[in-house]
């Protein structure tokens, strides 16, 4: 017989924005949470928890190359 | 030892500390009775069997947002397992203060119940699941 599988648990940081203390951190902070994605999800739905997003990464500026079609004018 | 008086009992659901909503708590552990009598005595022989454990909680319903209400319904209506943790005070875990956790499911849950004219109190009983029970003293 084999082992029970117990489920697997993800680590996420979220900032707190519900009336509780969450792993004792309380409203307004930020706490690093090890749950099964599950109970994550009931924590955020409760309205405890939100989670804080990474930066948004600016994609670099295209380079427009210029080039002359030899009548004089310029071609994008 | 000195006698103990229960004033600010440490009491987490799914890690938010609903200590301030907490006006009971009740940790019960057992385990099946194996009756194990043979013909080799007068009496009854007993061994211990499957551990059988939940918490009771008596809470003061709150229907705010992030507050009872919304923490118990979505672990009762998504089946989730959910951590307890329970503390005689809200002091850090020691030999005197030791922390009982467990995984938990939530089978029954009564979100308005009262009279009129009480306070609405809604009591909990968390099933722990499997052997997920500790007591942990550091």
């Amino acid at each position: 017989m084999g082992a029970r599988r117990l489920p697997e648990t993800v680590t996420k940081r979220f900032k707190v924005i519900g009336k509780h203390k969450i792993a004792g951190v309380a409203k307004g902070g930020e706490v690093t949470l090890t749950m099964t994605p599950g109970s994550m999800n009931c924590l955020i739905e409760s309205g405890a928890i939100e989670e804080i997003s990474a930066p948004a990464v600016t994609p670099p500026p295209v380079k427009t190359v210029k080039k002359e079609t030899g009548n004089g004018s310029i071609r994008s | 030892m000195a006698r103990f008086v229960l004033k600010n009992c440490f009491v987490e659901i799914n890690m938010s500390d609903i200590s301030d909503h907490c006006s009971s708590a009740e940790i019960d552990l057992s385990k099946d009775d194996i009756d194990i009598t043979n013909f080799g005595g007068a009496g009854r022989e007993h061994a211990a069997g499957l551990q059988d454990n939940s918490i009771v909680l008596n809470l003061q319903q709150d229907f705010d947002a992030s507050s009872i209400d919304s923490i118990f319904f979505p672990l009762w209506d998504q089946e989730t397992e959910f951590t307890v943790t329970i503390r005689p005070t809200s002091d850090v875990v020691a030999a005197d203060n030791p922390e009982f956790t467990a995984t938990c499911i939530l089978l029954e849950y009564k979100p308005l119940s009262g009279d009129v004219g009480s306070l609405s109190e809604v009591s909990v009983t968390c099933m722990v699941q499997r052997d997920t029970f500790t007591r942990a003293t550091s």
